[in-house]
């Protein structure tokens, strides 16, 4: 039943719970708000702690300082560091008179570059008067230098010194795989055997890539020449030529009473052919089917092949033969007309065509492999390959992929061609130097290819054997950071003072990284590490170091000569 | 029981209730809302000047001193992300109340500021001083330097 305090306990439910949700959403509202400001703060914070970091890993070193004939400030400075820096002010300091002035610039400076030209502002020239240079980076580091710059000796406290540098890199790599083309067959051998010149060979077998057959004429006589039977003196006739009757031109040659017996062509050459094709025209007077016959020479018997006598008399006749039966391919393979005629009896024959069938068949043995590299700086490509082939003469292409073209270098650079040696299994080593644009001979991620073809018109199958094929880019490194599993070539020099090469002293090596080698430079003998070197006339040792830690990895090289270290931070990249 | 005197009605009475209890809520919540905003405007206005205290790179580059005197010359770079005013420099501790030139001015980002003043400390050759330069919002910069 309703009643007033029912009444008023709904109304009090109400206006409690609707307290409650306004209590809610204000509590609500503040924390959102709450974790918004401290999300914002935080983020601030973040960003500000990246920015120290940057600062704090950039590294710019001065190279020189100088002025130019046109009296303009030119400074060259190194980005050392791992950041791009930009910088944005260039302060000179005179000293002696307090004075700093500070010129706005706008320079941005990539790791590892160096830029010149940096101070050719309007600066005063102050010739070689002592000042100090700095150079003021948006991330607020400042960089001095102090000019001119203290040559060792001034002041009497310079100091000896040993020095490490980066030469220009040579890295060899071999074929990780090959892939057969056409029909090419894979006999033996794997990639390993492609990374020394030593004999020991992948071995490629060749496949019938085209046959054809070629009708060769070997005599084609309408007897118009001089002498009229030039092709069919080898042997004695009385035939005679005669104008009276011809198929064509002005002439054929005639036998008749008194004028018979045989009329032999010289030797025509069909050793090679697969099959003969004989073809002419004759004329008949008077004739009974013996009195003439036509016979081929097998090399050792004139061999009848047919009494052509009796036909159609008083008009041109064709006789056309193709010859398959193995016997007449001989080197002397002939043809003979015989006649015996009586009174009155005629014969003629012209237009004698003779053609020799031959067929050809061609192989070829085709592969293309396949390698990786590095990303240097390439300055210049060296390929080499060593292989051999156990059928003389075989016309060989080698083409390296030029991946800016797109297709297998045509021509030039990254391709070769040659006939190769007689002999069967002569190795011929080929090479090639290429110091326009090597880098057309990768492709972004350092790849490389290379197809080798052979081709020879045999009809024997025919092996392609590849000794070695190296890949090997020339690349200019400071050596700071070396790839995975390649030599890289230092210098190390030492020097006095004054400057001059410290000759034949000693000097300990030694590399800290996990899995890092030496060996000489020049003679390219192990060199255990650590170890001793032995400085040359110049005060300079070559060596070599390679690195094949599984990751990335920075390691200390550290050269010793007396008490003077030198030292080089490299950083071995990652394994490709 | 009223046993016959007069009163309002139950109805009435209800009413004046739920108004007396509406209002006294009302009131309640405007202050709870009061309270709490000023709360959110402190803690917004403190991590604000946080953050720009945190914002906030300068340093000396440069000082300059003619060998003689005490009239230091600093060279500060802003090389952080807002724009920032130096209003007190120490020297060895000691306030710098003597200012040339600089002081109070706003100094952009990645832009320089030249601050003159006559040292509080005596400066002489080879000595080493601790400068430290104070911005408005509080933050510090020290820089040692040899004369």
């Amino acid at each position: 039943m309703f009643t007033a305090g029912n009444l008023r306990r709904g109304q009090g439910s109400i206006v409690g719970a609707a307290f409650i949700l306004l209590i809610l959403l204000t509590s609500y509202t503040f924390y959102t708000f709450h974790v918004e400001v401290t999300n914002g703060y935080v983020n601030t914070l973040q960003e500000m702690q990246e920015l120290d970091i940057k600062r704090d890993k950039e590294s710019v070193e001065f190279i020189s300082a100088s002025f130019t004939s046109q009296d303009e400030l030119n400074i060259t400075v190194e980005n050392t560091g791992s950041y791009q820096t930009h910088l944005i002010w260039l302060g000179i300091f005179d000293e002696t008179t307090n004075n700093q002035d500070y010129i706005k610039i706008d320079y941005y400076v990539d790791p590892a570059e160096k830029m010149s030209g940096i101070g050719n502002e309007t600066i005063a020239t102050f010739g070689e008067q002592e000042r100090v240079i700095q150079l003021v980076t948006e991330l607020g580091n400042t960089f001095s230098y102090s000019y001119p710059e203290e040559k060792a000796g001034d002041g009497g406290d310079a100091q000896s010194s040993v020095t490490i540098t980066g030469m220009c890199s040579t890295a060899v790599y071999n074929p990780s795989r090959w892939d057969l083309l056409g029909s090419t067959q894979d006999v033996s051998g794997s990639a390993s055997d492609l990374d020394s010149n030593d004999g020991n060979y992948s071995v490629f077998r060749s496949y019938l890539s085209s046959s054809s057959e070629t009708n060769t004429t070997i005599l084609d006589d309408g007897f118009e020449g001089t002498p009229w039977d030039t092709n069919w003196d080898s042997a004695s006739s009385s035939w005679y030529s005669s104008s009276w009757q011809k198929h064509s031109g002005s002439y054929s040659a005639r036998s008749s009473n008194g004028n018979e017996g045989y009329f032999v062509c010289d030797d025509l050459d069909a050793s090679d052919a697969d099959a003969i094709y004989v073809d002419f025209w004759y004329r008949l007077e008077s004739t009974e089917e013996s009195d003439l016959r036509l016979y081929y020479y097998n090399s050792q018997n004139y061999i009848l092949i047919e009494r052509i006598g009796g036909g159609t008399e008083d008009t041109w006749l064709h006789y056309s033969d193709k010859i398959t039966d193995a016997q007449y391919f001989k080197s002397d393979f002939r043809i003979r007309f015989y006649s015996n005629l009586g009174w009155n009896e005629d014969v003629w024959v012209d237009d004698v065509l003779i053609k020799k069938e031959v067929g050809s068949e061609e192989y070829t043995a085709e592969v293309e492999f396949t390698g990786s590299s590095n990303l240097e700086d390439w300055t210049r490509l060296d390929w080499e390959i060593d292989s051999c082939w156990d059928i003389g003469e075989v016309t060989v292409t080698i083409q390296f992929y030029d991946y800016t073209l797109g297709i297998y270098a045509p021509s030039g650079d990254g391709y070769t061609n040659y006939i190769s040696d007689a002999t069967p299994g002569t190795d011929e080593p080929k090479s090639q130097t290429i110091t326009l644009n090597p880098t057309d001979f990768q492709n972004s991620t350092g790849h490389w290819k290379v197809k080798i073809r052979g081709v020879k018109s045999t009809s024997t199958q025919f092996e392609m054997k590849i000794d070695w094929i190296a890949f090997q880019p020339v690349y200019s490194s400071s050596g700071d950071s070396i790839p995975y599993n390649v030599w890289q070539e230092y210098a190390v020099k030492a020097t006095t003072g004054d400057g001059d090469p410290i000759p034949y002293a000693y000097v300990s090596i030694y590399a800290n990284g996990t899995n890092v080698v030496f060996r000489d430079a020049i003679t390219k003998e192990s060199v255990s590490n650590p170890d001793w070197g032995y400085l040359n006339a110049e005060g300079e040792y070559h060596l070599e170091i390679l690195s094949a830690h599984e990751s990335t990895e920075t390691f200390v090289l550290y050269v010793v000569a007396g008490s003077v270290v030198g030292q080089k931070t490299i950083t071995q990249e990652e394994p490709g | 029981m009223l046993n016959g005197e007069r009163a309002v009605s139950e109805v009435i009475a209800s009413l004046i209730l739920l108004l007396i209890v509406s209002v006294l809520g009302a009131s309640l919540y405007s202050y709870t809302l009061t309270v709490t905003e000023f709360q959110q405007n402190t803690l917004q206005g403190e991590v604000q000047r946080e953050a720009e205290r945190a914002q906030e790179r300068f340093r000396v580059i440069a000082v300059g001193w003619s060998g003689s005197g005490d009239l230091l010359n600093l060279t500060i770079l802003n090389y952080g992300k807002l724009d920032i005013q130096i209003d007190d420099v120490y020297v060895n501790s000691e306030r710098v109340t003597d200012f040339h030139a600089g002081r109070g001015e706003k100094t952009y980002t990645s832009r320089l500021r030249q601050l003159s003043f006559n040292s509080p400390v005596s400066i002489s050759d080879g000595n080493k001083y601790e400068i430290v330069v104070v911005s408005d919002r509080g933050v510090s910069h020290v820089h040692s330097w040899e004369s």
